[in-house]
């Protein structure tokens, strides 16, 4: 049951900006990122960062943790302790920069100072008592010997925020480090956060999950195609949500269309591989089923058993093409469009057609003329920009190399459409593009599983919505019978 | 509650896109200047040869026939490319050379074999012993650096234990030395050879789908796989088609010089891979590619008879060899850091 949650008036609104940001511009190519960014992080204030997949987010974050550089705009980080001086900001990004092979006091002292040490040696002694003096002021008691693998991803978080304490860190940035935690870390996280912005510092948090933003931020701030759209107090969970909703990201297909769905072509039978499973699922032609959940709620292993990318330990999977004895195809659009998607220095053309070979080439010689007809049918029914098959893939935006992922299964006229993340870091116009991609798909009686933690994503176009949270599916809701809110909280 | 109304209220003015200098085009037309330049190092370097030395270095003759002798390398040079290409090290390659010359050589001279049969258990050879790389690589993981520096081991040793590490001499049939030595149109058949395997390779690699999946897998072998590439077969097909290559080359020496070095197949990789890499940094923005390398390789050979002509101590030649390898590596690396784009050498380990 959801609840909207009193939020008590923000403290710390008249307290000192320890972050100033101003008219904070950032383009790639020709593609403007950060269309003039105004942002105010104070002393004692826990402050939310929001927005949508492409809306500029991580490139802020990227700007503030000093990857790239601004194309304009300043950026004016002050000490906590003393505002007249200039202080630091620490970023803990999601995979939380720690190497599990290590130490915890190993891990500690990786940084650009490297370790405490004397006559040109590691000064055990000293390092420890640095870490456990560190580990402290984050309320965590460790062994600094302890080898980090054996630390939960909860308590390894906390452990990069002390890194940064100790690093002298007058603003902290959480960059989405809560969605791989299960609530209660996260909460832990997150109450440790709130305690050390009382004490003086600035917090920024970025994070899908609302019901955080709305019990631990006093402030949150919006962005939306690169600019400001909200700035001020935190909202309830519905107004935080309603935010989301006026962004245009919510449905491509009219409510109550009735599904015209056929036989069933995927069947998972009590599946299951390591962590996830059993599971039983199954989707029929014409049919979109979105499966939501948390990062570590094993939706994209799922995803992965449901194109047949990975072999389950045990169960069936069955897929049927659209006549018996034909062989039933798979276009699969993997959740990490850079280490599992793109083929990176080769041209469009070829990222394309990759999957399709045989069916655009149906004999050994491969001619351009036969490539070029169907590489051109799939670029315009993408409009994928520019509309050039002979640039390299990775000259693409974000966007647009997503299209040609979506273009690659499209080829392929697939009896199963498996779409992790399909609109992962693409911009609102995208969105949309894909949107219309899976209903075309849809309507040619092909069988589609969205896998997504975006319930946005996940309610835009499906007509089943199925939970999976610690490996197993929780509950499955008709596409007009689903509480957004009430699936925001399932997930996170 | 709040209201849907109350909370969003736009602080941030969206603004115009400002135009924005068209970087890549600039970066392209700095890209060439580069690789001319090597190429005109080259050039240079043959100009300079030439004039002090005339015809003895800059003539057809000396052309054809340093390039006849050493079309070994530049068939070597395109074999190393293939699996390079597909994303893979093959470091066997100059052993699977050195053995088939050593095992031809045998065949023709000491156990009479004819010399169709003994074209044949050759390309056989090669077929093995790529089947055995791709084996260590694609199936048992083990890797391909790795992999094939031990059955590079493997190959060099029966080499030694067939000719007992002596130079193996004798008598050939006519017709297999014709192969070697004979000309067509004025132009020495292992040039004519050189330039068949070119455009049989630039079609393999260009105009199949088994070459866009070497590329491909190349490129990105965990998205080829979920793409539906079946990784493991292409890369199988890829190591092979590396050995029946080296295993040519080797073929094509012992016919040239009548006689196999026992010791002669593992020089042959400094050079071999000094053309693919050299290849893929002047003839093409670091991507690899079978006639590049056939080029390169070309240049590399021609440039070391520029030394030799000169009476450059022959201590020189693989110094140099070793410098244009690691020269070219540099170079792309350089190329490909500012064009901000990924490496596609492969990860020795």
């Amino acid at each position: 049951m959801v609840t909207s949650i009193e939020h008590p008036s923000a403290p710390h609104r008249d307290a000192a900006p320890l972050l100033s940001i101003a008219g904070l511009r950032k383009s790639f190519g020709s593609t403007p990122v950060l269309r003039g960014i105004d942002f105010t992080a104070r002393a004692g204030q826990v402050h939310g960062l929001l927005g949508t997949n492409g809306a500029g987010k991580s490139t802020m974050i990227k700007v503030l943790a000093g990857h790239h550089d601004a194309d304009a705009g300043t950026i004016d980080v002050r000490d906590h302790r003393q505002v007249d001086s200039v202080g630091r900001i620490g970023v803990v990004h999601q995979d939380l920069a720690l190497v599990d092979a290590l130490t915890v006091r190993d891990n500690f002292h990786l940084s650009r100072r490297g370790g405490l040490t004397r006559a040109g040696l590691v000064d055990v002694r000293r390092e420890r008592g640095a870490v456990t003096n560190a580990l402290r002021a984050v309320n965590l008691d460790l062994d600094p010997e302890t080898p980090l693998s054996e630390l939960t991803l909860g308590t390894k978080s906390l452990l990069a925020v002390a890194r940064l304490l100790a690093n002298d860190a007058d603003v902290l940035l959480l960059d989405e480090v809560t969605a791989a935690l299960t609530r209660r870390e996260s909460s832990w996280l997150l109450t440790e956060m709130r305690r050390l912005a009382d004490e003086g510092r600035a917090v920024i948090v970025v994070s899908h999950r609302l019901h955080e933003i709305v019990e631990f931020c006093d402030e949150v701030t919006l962005l939306r195609d690169g600019s400001v759209a909200y700035a001020g107090p935190t909202p309830d969970l519905r107004g935080l949500h309603a935010m989301f909703e006026s962004g245009g990201a919510r449905p491509a297909r009219e409510a109550g269309a009735e599904p015209r769905t056929g036989p069933v072509a995927l069947r998972l039978d009590t599946v299951s591989r390591g962590e996830v499973g059993p599971i039983d699922l199954t989707v029929r032609r014409g049919e979109v089923v979105s499966v939501v959940g948390a990062l570590s709620s094993g939706l994209y292993e799922l995803g992965h058993l449901a194109a047949a990318a990975t072999k389950p330990a045990s169960g069936r999977r069955a897929l049927s093409g659209r006549e018996p004895g034909t062989p039933a195809r798979c276009g699969f659009v993997p959740e990490d469009r850079k280490a599992l998607g793109i083929l990176p220095r080769l041209d469009v053309a070829a990222n394309l057609t990759i999957s399709a070979e045989r069916r655009v080439f149906p004999r050994l010689w491969a001619g351009p003329a036969s490539e070029r007809r169907s590489v051109d049918v799939v670029m315009d029914d993408l409009s994928v920009h520019p509309r050039d098959p002979t640039m390299k893939i990775e000259d693409l935006s974000g966007g647009n190399q997503q299209k040609v992922l979506m273009g690659r299964t499209q080829l392929l006229d697939p009896d199963l459409l498996v779409l992790c993340e399909p609109t992962r870091g693409v911009d609102v116009g995208t969105r949309h593009a894909i949107y219309e991609y899976i209903e075309s798909a849809r309507a040619s009686g092909a069988a589609i599983l969205v896998v997504t933690i975006d319930v946005d994503d996940a309610l835009a176009v499906a007509d089943r919505v199925v939970v999976i949270e610690s490996g197993s599916i929780t509950s499955t809701h008709h596409r007009d019978e689903v509480d957004p809110v009430a699936l925001l909280e399932k997930v996170s | 509650m709040a209201s849907t109304q109350s909370a969003p209220v736009p602080t941030g003015s969206p603004v115009a896109d400002a135009p924005v200098p068209d970087e890549p085009a600039k970066r392209r037309s700095a890209f060439r200047v580069d690789r001319y330049a090597t190429l005109l190092f080259f050039a240079l370097f043959f100009v300079v040869v030439g004039i002090s030395k005339g015809s003895a270095f800059l003539s057809w003759d000396n052309f054809s026939l340093v390039l006849a002798d050493n079309a070994n390398v530049a068939i070597l040079a395109a074999a190393a490319t293939i699996t390079l290409v597909a994303g893979q090290f093959d470091l066997s390659v100059g052993a699977v050379a050195g053995l088939s010359s050593v095992l031809a050589s045998h065949f023709v001279i000491e156990a009479g074999t004819p010399p169709l049969v003994t074209v044949l258990l050759i390309l056989a050879l090669g077929v093995a012993a790529g089947l055995l790389n791709a084996f260590l690589v694609a199936v048992a993981n083990v890797n391909a650096f790795v992999a094939t520096l031990g059955t590079g081991g493997l190959f060099s040793g029966v080499a030694l234990w067939v000719s007992g590490g002596e130079s193996i001499f004798g008598e050939m049939p006519k017709s297999f030395t014709d192969a070697g030595t004979t000309s067509l149109a004025g132009v020495p058949l292992p040039i004519v050879f050189v330039i068949a395997i070119g455009l049989g390779l630039w079609t393999l690699t260009r105009r199949t789908v088994v070459g866009r999946f070497w590329y491909a897998v190349g490129a990105n072998p965990e998205a080829s796989g979920l793409a539906g590439v079946r990784v493991r077969r292409v890369t199988t097909y890829a190591f092979i088609a590396t050995s029946v290559l080296a295993a040519l080359a080797g073929l094509l020496a012992s016919a040239r010089f009548g006689s196999a070095d026992p010791a002669a197949g593992p020089d042959l990789l400094l050079p071999a891979f000094a053309g693919a890499f050299l290849g893929s940094a002047i003839l093409s923005d670091g991507r690899f590619t079978v006639v590049g390398s056939l080029l390169a390789a070309s240049l590399i050979v021609l440039a070391t008879n520029g030394l030799d002509v000169m009476g450059v101590n022959f201590a020189v030649k693989p110094m140099f060899n070793g410098a244009v390898l690691v020269g070219a590596v540099a170079l792309t690396e350089y190329l490909r850091r500012r064009s901000g784009r990924r490496s596609l050498i492969p990860k020795a380990t």
